[in-house]
């Protein structure tokens, strides 16, 4: 319980202290302000949520039997702090790379994988998540009173095309390192969008998350074995810390808990009628309320999350002028955008992903990924450059 | 036999810049860019100050003095104007960024008409 709470006080202290002293400050009208307590302005370390959680799962392994302490502490330390995936994941159990510590076994295929992989995470960042990121930017930056519905929803798409890209992109990028250096880390997302349910959804998006949560948190708190009632409050609970998890604003935790509904309303569909969303009509359920709840996810403040769900309703309230949709749509970014969505929900041909490439395809995607790498690289040193969204996490 | 290949221009591309350094074997075209570049940080006296910003001022100063840059943002932004007839750089508006223009001018030597400026897209 020491460790638990040593780990936890840490991140409560740098990510939440803050936003508790801001609750705290509203509680009491102000008067902390009035008697000259400021708000501390503490700088959050980069990463600090991702190496808390492992830590922690590290301490619970442990504790469970799942896995022996280990008694070296350069062993631990080099689990601890394994640079490819310290700050932004994926979060990965000491068993699964404990023997790859000591043991690693490197080889021309495996650099040549990693390379890959680390490649394609890069592009998927620079090439599409900045490109629509530059978009939502521009949209989530206007005054709430220029909004339309088609502004709206654009900088919501938008917004959806760049956290998948870019977070997907930067854990492709840490298991590549990670292959380069001879680990194999755990997959952290399996093409969420093509998600037929919100519930499925959490299967496929941060899954390394949604692991770590399932193990330590719902499981825990009695998961779906005591009773439907608790099975919802627990869903609720887990997706409350998921959202705070995020980050220390309402917005997070109102997001979190629009997931945690979803979850709960779909198991009592599922309880109740045996329905189970399927097919295109679940992917565009599944699309419609992830995309709506990016909203909650990007805004600054439940207000300008408001603004645009009224929007993306269709409810008038229009008062100033409007720029055009096609402004904020140039032809790069455009094409980059419309690259983005396709690939992120439109399936791959089961043919294209059960077979390696040989030969003349072989040497032409090595080729591309060669070219990617160049590209990518051009990119960054334009100066287009936006920080990765995960790593304030 | 392919790995092998595959490792080895990854490999060059790696060591390119190093090369470059310490010979500077490729000439680096000139840039004009309508800004100042970032300025040397003092690291040592920010970093007793514990100063936040001090990272991101040697980001932004290891930035603009990379090897290979201007070769780079002059490739990223010739692939713009061949694809899209575009480029948010080309749109300055006098207090950052670079010129399509000037580039296209200094470097391949043709003459191009920049495309409308859209006021939404000021870098």
């Amino acid at each position: 319980m020491a460790t638990v709470a040593i780990n936890l006080i840490a991140l409560f202290y740098y990510k939440y202290f803050d936003f508790a002293w801001q609750i705290a400050d509203s509680l009491t009208d102000g008067s902390l302000t009035e008697h000259g307590f400021a708000a501390p302005n503490i700088t959050l370390p980069i990463g600090i949520s991702f190496f808390t959680f492992q830590a922690l799962s590290y301490v619970a392994d442990v504790y469970t039997k799942h896995c022996s302490a280990e008694r070296s502490f350069v062993r631990f330390g080099m689990y601890h702090s394994l640079f490819p995936q310290l700050i932004a994941g994926p979060i990965v159990r000491y068993v699964e790379i404990r023997d790859e510590i000591g043991h690693r076994v490197l080889g021309r295929t495996i650099l040549a994988e990693g390379l890959t992989r680390f490649t394609i995470g890069l592009a998927k960042k620079m090439i599409i998540a900045d490109q629509a990121g530059s978009i939502a930017d521009k949209i989530f930056g206007l005054d709430t009173a220029q909004l339309t519905p088609a502004l709206a929803w654009l900088g919501a798409i938008a917004y959806g095309v760049q956290i998948l890209f870019d977070f997907s992109g930067y854990s492709d990028m840490a298991i590549g390192l990670g292959r380069l250096l001879g680990f194999h880390f755990p997959e952290n997302f399996n093409a969420p969008y093509q998600s037929r349910s919100v519930t499925e959804f959490w299967r496929r998006w941060h899954m390394t998350l949604s692991r770590w949560f399932k193990d330590y948190v719902y499981i825990p708190l009695g998961g779906n074995r005591r009773g439907e009632v608790r099975t919802y409050v627990n869903l609720l609970v887990v997706f409350f810390l998921c959202g705070l998890w995020h980050g220390a604003a309402y917005t997070f935790v109102v997001w979190g808990l629009f997931h945690g509904a979803f979850l709960a309303g779909e198991r009592f569909a599922h309880n109740r009628w045996g329905f189970v969303p399927s097919g295109i009509a679940g992917q565009a359920y599944t699309l419609f309320a992830v995309t709506a709840a990016w909203v909650l996810f990007r805004s600054a403040t439940l207000d300008q999350a408001s603004a645009f769900l009224s929007q993306m309703s269709f409810v008038p309230a229009r008062a100033a002028e409007s720029p055009d949709v096609l402004t904020f749509l140039p032809a790069d970014k455009a094409c980059y955008l419309a690259l983005g969505i396709v690939l992120a929900i439109v399936p791959a041909p089961k043919s294209f992903a059960a077979r390696a490439p040989t030969g003349t395809i072989a040497a032409l995607q090595r080729a591309a990924v060669i070219l990617l790498f160049i590209y990518s690289a051009a990119m960054l040193s334009e100066g287009t450059f936006n920080p990765f969204i995960y790593f304030r996490f | 036999m392919a790995d092998r290949i595959f490792i080895s221009v990854f490999a060059l591309l790696l060591a390119a810049p190093l090369l470059q350094m310490a010979t500077r074997f490729i000439p680096e075209p000139y840039i004009e860019e309508l800004r100042r570049p970032n300025s040397v940080p003092e690291p040592l006296a920010r970093l007793v100050a514990m100063d936040a910003h001090l990272a991101d001022d040697i980001n932004g100063w290891f930035n603009d003095r990379f090897v290979f840059r201007s070769v780079l943002i002059r490739l990223k932004n010739e692939v713009d104007y061949q694809l899209f007839r575009t480029s948010e750089k080309s749109i300055s508006d006098g207090t950052a960024g670079y010129s399509i223009k000037t580039l296209s001018a200094i470097f391949w030597k043709i003459k191009r008409t920049p495309p409308a400026i859209n006021p939404f897209w000021k870098p």
